[in-house]
């Protein structure tokens, strides 16, 4: 099976969901992400999204998704209005409709004051949070989180969590992507664990973890299902 | 059209906080087009004989040694020079002089010659009126007239002074066989007639033969006429800075390579590019913008060098560039030559892993192209093998259409093979560009 990234790989995301995405280093979380955002085009199956096949309808879609990479995809010499100007003009934004929703997505993220300074001069936490708002300029109705908090302070985590919830609450559907369980437990109603390119269980949290008695949290479980064994 | 120009601005704003990506942009092809144009301008003035100049010393001092210093003064090829401040020099400092770098060449007019060669002409001239018409070789031009040279002068400009010494020579030879052969042949003339009349002969100092030692017999009787080898007849010399101008213009303009392909790989190793490819915008839009951006620094690079050599080259003393008569095919030239140069930039940006490759990579071609291209060097004065290698640079075509329309005075009609030859090449950049762009994301 070497050269194979994903095997029977079937999810099915409920509107307004945040939906965990888990899986040990290598084992085809990005992947899968780039798959179904429509970044590599599958050798086999599909991905529908709200309802219209992904890779037929491509522009439609990328409409309706919005992507946090868990690189920090910014321009670093632009400044953070400069960077969320420019991207929502890709998405189709353009006016006051614009300008709103930069003012917005500042404002989420918490760098209204900072609009005007270069990202390069921003700290991992505040990059991070840019990030963020770079993927929900133009609200989409469904994002992708490929390890949106990697690498940073708690109080910008506590932000991105907080941000990622009030989403929830507009009715954002999210896949969420991370190796830090208590943020899964925090935000996901239901999760997939991933490993070797095929999908090792995939329940509600409450349900997981009611299925294996003797982990006390959902890392116990992970390790449970994934093993120890190191992943390089 | 919105993304685009969203693109090309979002691309202008990076590179305009790019300082050092300006300065090599701007400043470095700025710098080179001054620095070797002051050079060459130099030495196209010396190729056009203007300043190689020398000494010459008469240690004749008779009537042959006055004639052959009057004949080399006369020189408009190059410049020899009998008094030195204000005195005769002798060979001796003359020399030195040359070892000093004051004066390239020496010509020394051996003692004696006078004797030498009006002994040798009337030798040969009465030889041949006693019909013997085999003339003994003379060793006239080594020993008569020795040349001194500055060992690092090019062989071009001693091959312009052997020249003008041997036509001294020829001359004052020609000069005095021509009166010794007039005196001569009256001499025979009227020793014939006094023989057929037995005894009787012209009485008094009357010449049967004019006096051949004419000036109108040296005046040349064929014009030569100099002339480009254009069909519009309205050609220019080929000045340093008509040559350097466009030249160190194009080169600079394929310096974008850098710029281009670092852009690109950044966006591409930091997920910028990823996150662009996940958004409602097609390739081709996002590519053709970040062109543009490109392409219209090129442009503008372009325009800030013809300012150099129309404003700044001439306050240090240099010709002033000529756009001519052809401004919009020039305009075209920049613009095709542009598409070529960020062609490839895109091209290594795409082909290139690491900054690293492309950083290396682009400059290194860039210089190679540029060489083979007849920037650093006229194409003409390269081996053939070099020759022919040099069709196949981008810069070589661009070049070549540039000097069609400055130096030729060429039209567009003329220079369309090398447009379209850097057309092709953009569209072949731009092809492979794309497409290995949708095998990194397929």
């Amino acid at each position: 099976m070497a050269g194979i990234a994903l095997r029977s790989l079937d999810l099915t995301v409920q509107a307004g969901e945040i939906f965990g995405f888990l899986g040990p280093n290598g084992a085809g979380k990005t992947t899968a992400i780039s798959v179904m955002s429509t970044l590599l085009r599958p050798t086999a199956g599909r991905v529908e999204i709200c309802g219209l096949d992904a890779f037929r309808n491509i522009r439609q879609v990328r409409s309706l998704i919005g992507v946090v990479p868990q690189d920090i995809a910014l321009f670093d010499t632009l400044t953070a209005s400069e960077n969320l100007t420019y991207f929502g003009r890709l998405y189709g934004l353009g006016g006051d409709a614009l300008e709103e929703a930069v003012r917005s997505a500042l404002d989420v993220a918490g760098l209204a004051e900072r609009s005007q300074d270069m990202v390069g001069t921003f700290s991992g936490g505040m990059k991070r949070r840019i990030n963020l708002a770079a993927g929900i300029l133009h609200r989409p109705q469904l994002l992708f989180l490929d390890e949106p908090t990697v690498g940073i302070d708690a109080q910008s985590r506590n932000k991105i969590m907080e941000n990622l919830l009030w989403l929830k609450e507009q009715g954002t559907t999210m896949i969420y992507t991370t190796h830090y369980m208590e943020e899964v437990q925090r935000l996901c109603s239901r999760l997939a664990i991933i490993d070797e390119g095929q999908i090792i269980a995939k329940d509600e949290t409450g349900n997981l973890l009611a299925q294996h008695p003797d982990c006390g949290d959902l890392g116990e479980l992970f390790l449970k299902l994934t093993g120890h064994r190191l992943r390089d | 059209m919105t993304k685009w120009l969203a693109t090309l601005i979002k691309e202008w704003r990076i590179l305009s906080r790019d300082r050092t990506g300006l300065l090599m942009l701007f400043a470095m092809p700025a710098a080179l087009v001054v620095a070797m144009t002051l050079v060459q301008d130099n030495v196209l003035h010396r190729s056009g004989g203007l300043q190689v100049a020398g000494v010459v010393v008469d240690l004749d001092g008779g009537d042959v040694g006055q004639r052959l210093t009057a004949a080399l003064e006369a020189t408009e090829v190059v410049s020899f020079t009998r008094l030195v401040d204000g005195r005769t020099p002798d060979p001796v400092e003359a020399v030195r002089w040359i070892e000093e770098g004051r004066f390239q060449f020496l010509a020394v007019i051996s003692k004696g010659i006078t004797g030498v060669v009006r002994e040798r002409v009337q030798r040969r001239v009465d030889d041949l009126m006693g019909g013997n018409d085999t003339a003994e070789v003379s060793d006239l031009y080594s020993a008569g007239v020795a040349l001194h040279f500055d060992p690092t002068l090019r062989h071009v400009y001693r091959t312009a002074v052997e020249g003008a010494v041997a036509r001294a020579v020829a001359t004052v030879q020609t000069g005095l066989t021509l009166a010794y052969l007039g005196d001569a042949l009256d001499r025979n003339l009227q020793q014939r007639i006094a023989e057929a009349t037995g005894g009787y002969a012209p009485q008094g100092d009357a010449r049967l033969v004019p006096s051949l030692e004419n000036d109108a017999l040296f005046t040349p009787v064929v014009d030569v006429v100099s002339n480009g080898a254009g069909i519009s007849g309205t050609e220019r010399l080929p000045t340093a800075v008509q040559q350097n101008v466009p030249a160190w213009a194009l080169f600079g303009m394929f310096f974008i390579v850098v710029p281009l392909s670092g852009a690109l790989i950044r966006e591409r190793r930091e997920g910028i590019w990823a996150r662009l490819m996940v958004m409602p915008v097609s390739k081709t839009i996002l590519i053709l913008g970040k062109l543009s951006a490109y392409v219209g620094v090129c442009l503008v690079q372009f325009a800030c060098i013809m300012l150099v050599g129309k404003w700044l080259l001439p306050l240090m003393g240099t010709d002033t560039f000529m756009l001519g008569e052809h401004k919009g095919a020039i305009i075209l030239v920049a613009v095709c030559s542009a598409l070529a140069a960020n062609g490839f930039g895109l091209m290594l940006g795409v082909v290139a892993r690491t900054n690293e490759q492309a950083a290396i990579l682009g400059p290194l071609c860039v210089v190679i192209a540029a060489a083979l291209g007849g920037i650093m060097v006229p194409v003409f004065a390269m081996p053939q093998i070099m020759q022919t290698i040099s069709r196949g640079s981008p810069l070589a075509w661009a070049h070549e259409a540039f000097m069609d329309l400055l130096v030729r005075e060429s039209s567009v009609f003329q220079i369309w093979g090398n447009l379209s030859l850097l057309l092709l090449f953009f569209l072949l950049t731009l092809v492979v560009s794309i497409v290995s762009l949708q095998r990194i994301h397929r």
